[in-house]
């Protein structure tokens, strides 16, 4: 209860508008070893990144949904004070991708109506969904999850960034998920640089821009270390 | 008096009443009807009365203003407009206040004599004569006064002012640029009258004077009635910020078309040579340490007080250059506002930045825009400081808008603040300047006609900017809130600022959408008059959202608010805070205390029903914590079984279905309360419980059939359930059938003449007899009947038996019992029983068996069968105590029975 208060008076304290952002990663058995232990490292330095930048730190909220043979959310949303640092994640099992993005959207629709019914801003909520395989969860939930998303961006109440991991992610099904943007293909394992350029794009956010469109993300930030 | 000032001046009266000062009286001010400077003379002398008397000196009303009133007051008010009859009254009025106010030694009416004809002239010599002496200030809403005593105090150079009086009893001077013009207004007026041929006699005087007014104060305010472009009159350029004598932008020029990049050799970084170039002087600079980087471009530091801006890559525009190169070209500085000073151009000579003075502080949106950053960066600041840095961001807004410098992009990040409050002004490469558009933008701080639409396309309105600079003025007071942030939004910025639905509750719009948090309460406690703006501007419903209060208005409202703070309209202390914890004090007599558990401060809650405030002893927070009420949740101090007394009536207490008052529910019929349930006959009027009426009548007026006739009545008018008609009939009836039963009796008890005594040969037994005996069956007697000892009665005298035997005869059967055998065989169980035929009781029982048993038919078939039966019984029983013993018991209880009806236990003697 009284962390619940506290939670709720730093929630409404804060009148930045806030940019949540849903990170919905594939923890299947193929990520085991390096790639698993290289993600947990880029989100925690994800998080440091946020902590140590002013309009970051006020506007970004970070929920984390793991998918493998189910999924499961390791992260509520929380402002970077109070997201607990990952010590460690175990890879293994198959590849839910539908179901995790269904939790991760389900996560960040009970965010929302928690800023709407306190009256806190929020800038159009971002997933971020990083695989490293194809898809072999319920091919109906799979689905789901890409209408759902679409129809999101559609609307332009969601900004996504399908990332693939090596080179035996799935990009068609990622593409899938991103009607106007291709998805990215990280090269190696530099989540670090991945996620330096995230939490700079969340302080961008807030900056003034000519207008007409939502903040520019600074795709430029990404040459070097991402394929298209 | 300083000559230059553009806004509104409001002086507190008390501190012209010292030693050292004079504060005058016109006469009009005590004639003034104005409802919105109603009561201001009351609040005047509450404000300086205690500094009067604490050895000030007393407003002055000269004699020759006591003198006008005089007069005024005795003017004949028939035929007067309404107006003109209240002036007329006050003048009377005011009189007998002046006299008692100089009594206390508030006032001096002994000032001047008679020789100056004219109050106004008496005035402005006085004010010429002692300039310097005192400082002093005039009251008048003369504007031909207010004038010329104005200009007296520029050409003196002294401080003399005339003002007007305000509702809160302050000394109001308004902007020399206004006065002039309300001047003019009056000029012209007067002179269509006079053109009009219209005029009254002291037109033309006051034309005159008034022309020389007007003359001399132009002369020395440097005002113009140009007023229709403000920024030619210099009249919106508040003081002391930049240097007045250059000229502005040009307010005219047209958009200059799209903007182009520039191609340059390199962009220079830290460590880096780039020359700087400001008119008349090049200098080559190495660039110092980065310091910050954004959008556009990077901060190098090259001195202590400047710093450089190099342009990124993309950034480098021709807009950009020919905006700095036009600032530049000015030589434009202020105080707080980063005005380029100098072109920078990398060793190859192109355009790549510019020179500016370096800020000090924290940007808005990391220092004041987040409690939590606020708290921590100026832990001691109060309301205070938070309205002085509003007016210092207004008055550069205000300074840059006078040199037709449209800022475009204010936003949180272009402003910077220090702990001083010292304001800077960041991002001058941004701002529009003559045709040369503002880029950029952010939708919080873009107005709902434009947001949306791409800034580097158009050129902005102060219009547009006015709207910025309201949500900015608005998230300074409240540190960062937005205007329009609201519950139940899906968080979309610009749908939130063109809905134009602002949340803040302000006076009857109540709202349910108040952001959750402490915004209200700081809402609540925000100046009135401010309030009101920003309500007004924010509201799609506003009178100020479609035309926006400009900076200078703004200006002028925060100035208010800055001596509101101070003054003692101010009653509620929290008003000081900056973050207030609960709502303001309704009102100065609103009890204001501390919650009983954790000590924070409350104020009552105002009902109007009532009109008086309920002041509930725990603060929201600690009511939270209380236990809760089983049925309703919420929490209560007090519960009884877990439910607290509204509940509890709830529970015990209903309404009535019919007048809808609350009963307890016990006490409900049929839904209904007592009173509800309480009708009236419809026929007698008795009141009675509905429920107990048919058809509006009660059981007594209730029809019934008459039991005989079947003819219904009313219930009351029957008798033994007849009609009154029946009712008589059955009377009669029951006459007629005793009178028959009389006659009867009379016939019975008549002896039969048919049947003689065999003996005597006389009638003997009557008709009732002899009916008895057949109807019985029994042998009719045909002799008189024998008494004890078997004698006949002495009437009866037997006859020769030939003659009565013969006679009898024919009389049917003839009876062979022998009656007298039994009568003298007396009581055989109460003689068994008792012992003896003659003793008390039996006396008793024998008394009973002769006079009442034996008088009627029945009785004497008891006695017959008793005497038949009993012998046998007693011969049988006899003595024995079983037989005896309970039926002494009956016997008892007979005779007692008896004895209390009145049968004697005296001795008897059978008959």
């Amino acid at each position: 209860m009284a962390k619940l208060e506290i939670e709720t008076d730093d929630l409404i304290e804060n009148p930045t508008p806030r940019v949540p952002v849903v990170l919905c990663i594939d923890t299947s058995g193929s990520m085991a070893g390096a790639p698993i232990l290289e993600l947990v490292d880029g989100v925690n330095q994800f998080y440091d990144a946020i902590n140590d930048d002013d309009d970051a730190h006020d506007a970004a909220e970070v929920a984390i949904v793991e998918f493998n043979s189910g999924s499961k959310l390791i992260q509520e949303f929380a402002s970077v004070d109070r997201v607990q640092r990952i010590s460690s994640i175990q890879a293994t099992g198959g590849t839910s991708m539908g179901e995790g993005v269904n939790l991760a959207l389900d996560t960040l629709d009970a965010r929302k109506r928690v800023y709407s019914d306190n009256g806190v801003l929020y800038y159009q909520p971002w997933l971020v969904l990083m695989t490293d395989g194809a898809p072999n969860g319920s091919a109906a939930e799979l689905e789901r999850a890409v209408q759902r998303v679409t129809e999101l961006i559609g609307n332009k109440k969601l900004t996504i960034f399908p990332i693939g991991i090596g080179s035996n992610a799935d990009m068609n099904v990622l593409a899938r998920f991103s009607p106007t943007k291709p998805p990215l293909r990280l090269q190696g394992l530099s989540f670090k640089e991945f996620f330096e350029w995230l939490s700079k794009s969340v302080s961008r956010v807030s900056q003034s821009s000519p207008g007409a469109a939502a903040p520019k993300l600074d795709l430029e930030g990404l040459a070097g270390w991402a394929e298209l | 008096m300083s000559s230059t000032t553009e806004e509104l001046l409001t002086f507190d009266p008390a501190d012209l009443v010292g030693p050292d000062s004079r504060l005058f009286i016109d006469t009009n001010v005590f004639m003034d009807t104005d409802r919105t400077r109603k009561g201001g003379l009351q609040q005047l002398f509450l404000r300086i009365d205690e500094k009067v008397r604490s050895g000030g000196s007393p407003i002055v009303v000269p004699t020759k203003v006591m003198a006008e009133l005089t007069k005024q007051s005795k003017a004949d008010p028939s035929g007067e407009d309404e107006g003109r009859i209240e002036a007329i009254k006050k003048a009377a009025n005011a009189l007998n206040f002046l006299e008692a106010a100089t009594q206390r030694g508030l006032v001096r009416t002994n000032l001047g004599d008679g020789s100056n004809p004219y109050a106004d002239d008496l005035f402005v010599d006085l004010f010429e004569a002692y300039a310097g002496k005192y400082a002093m200030a005039l009251l008048t809403n003369d504007i031909t006064l207010s004038l010329r005593v104005n200009a007296l105090g520029v050409r003196l150079d002294e401080w003399i002012v005339a003002g007007r009086l305000t509702a809160e009893g302050m000394i109001e001077c308004s902007p020399p640029q206004q006065l002039y013009e309300r001047g003019l207004a009056k000029f012209r007026r007067i002179q269509k009258r006079i053109a009009d041929g219209r005029e009254n006699a002291k037109d033309h005087l006051e034309v005159a004077s008034l022309e020389l007014a007007l003359g001399e104060f132009a002369e020395f305010f440097g005002v113009s009635d140009l007023a229709s472009a403000p920024q030619a009159t210099g009249a919106d350029r508040p003081r002391a910020i930049g240097a007045p004598s250059l000229a502005p932008f040009s307010s005219t020029a047209t958009f200059v078309g799209p903007d182009e990049v520039l191609a340059v050799k390199d962009v220079p970084g830290e460590g880096d040579e780039v020359v700087l170039t400001a008119p008349g002087e090049s200098t080559v600079f190495r660039l110092g340490e980065k310091l910050g980087e954004g959008g556009e471009g990077s901060v190098y530091a090259v001195t202590d007080t400047a710093v450089v801006k190099v342009f990124d890559a993309g950034n480098i525009t021709t807009h950009r250059r020919a905006k700095i190169e036009l600032m530049v070209s000015r030589g434009l500085t202020a105080d707080g506002i980063c005005f380029p000073h100098a072109v920078v151009n990398n060793t190859h000579g192109e355009f790549v930045g510019y020179a500016m003075p370096r800020a000090s502080g924290r940007e808005f949106s990391k220092a004041l825009f987040n409690p939590r950053r606020f708290r921590a960066d100026f832990p001691t600041w109060t309301k205070a400081d938070l309205v002085d840095v509003a007016i210092e961001f207004l008055e550069k807004v205000a300074y840059l808008h006078s040199m037709n410098i449209v800022l475009g992009d204010i936003n949180p990040k272009n402003l910077q603040v220090d702990a001083n409050k010292k304001i800077w002004i960041i991002d001058a490469d941004s701002w529009q300047i003559e045709g040369f558009p503002c880029p950029v933008g952010t939708d919080m701080f873009s107005a709902p006609e434009v947001i949306g639409q791409r800034y580097p396309d158009f050129l902005r309105t102060l219009e547009h900017e006015n709207f910025a600079i309201a949500t900015m003025a608005f998230m300074i007071l409240i540190t960062g809130q937005f205007p329009y942030a609201r519950s139940g939004s899906d968080g979309d910025i610009i749908r939130l600022i063109k809905e134009g639905n602002f949340a803040f509750q302000y006076k009857e719009y109540s709202n349910q959408d108040q952001p959750a948090g402490n915004w209200k309460y700081m809402w609540s406690h925000i100046e009135p008059t401010v309030k009101g703006l920003f309500w007004n501007t924010f509201h799609r419903e506003g009178s100020r959202y479609g035309t926006r209060p400009t900076a200078a208005e703004w200006l002028e409202a925060f100035r208010n608010y800055q001596r509101w703070l101070r003054s003692p309209e101010n009653f509620d202390p929290m008003s000081s805070d900056v973050y207030p914890s609960r709502f303001k004090a309704m009102a100065r007599t609103t009890p204001i205390y501390d919650c009983a558990e954790c000590g924070k401060s409350m104020a009552g809650i105002y009902s109007a029903e009532t009109g008086t405030y309920a002041t509930p002893k725990l603060c929201n927070e600690c009511r939270a914590r209380l236990p809760r009420c089983i049925d309703c949740g919420k929490p209560k101090s007090s519960l009884r079984d877990g439910v607290c007394w509204g509940c509890n009536r709830k529970r015990n207490f209903a309404h009535c279905s019919q007048c809808g008052q609350e009963k307890p529910k016990s006490s409900l019929i049929d839904g209904r309360c007592y009173d509800c349930n309480q009708g009236e006959c419809g026929d007698c009027g008795r009141p009675m419980p509905k429920r107990y009426l048919t058809d509006g009548l009660c059981e007594r007026c209730a029809p019934v059939a008459c039991k005989d006739c079947g003819r219904r009545f009313k219930k009351s008018s029957l008798t033994y359930g007849r009609c009154a008609d029946c009712h008589r009939m059955d009377v009669e009836r029951a006459a007629r059938a005793k009178e028959a039963a009389a006659a009867k009796a009379k016939h019975d008890a008549e002896l039969d003449p048919e049947r003689l005594c065999t003996r005597c040969g006389k009638p003997f037994i009557s008709r009732g007899n002899v009916a008895w005996h057949q109807r019985l069956g029994k042998s009719v007697p045909t002799t008189h009947k024998q008494g004890y000892g078997y004698t006949y009665p002495p009437e009866c005298v037997a006859l020769p038996a030939s003659t009565t035997k013969g006679t009898i005869a024919t009389s049917g059967s003839t009876s062979t019992e022998p009656l007298d055998e039994k009568k003298s065989g007396g009581c055989y169980v109460a003689t068994a029983v008792y012992g003896s035929y003659d003793c008390g009781p039996v006396w008793v029982l024998r008394r009973w068996r002769d006079s009442a048993l034996a008088s009627s038919a029945s009785g004497r078939a008891v006695i017959r069968t008793y005497y038949l039966l009993s012998p046998r019984l007693v011969a049988a029983l006899g003595t024995r105590r079983a037989f005896t013993v309970p039926a002494k018991a009956v016997l008892d209880r007979l005779v007692g029975r008896l004895q209390r009806s009145g049968y004697s236990d005296a001795p008897y003697t059978d008959n």
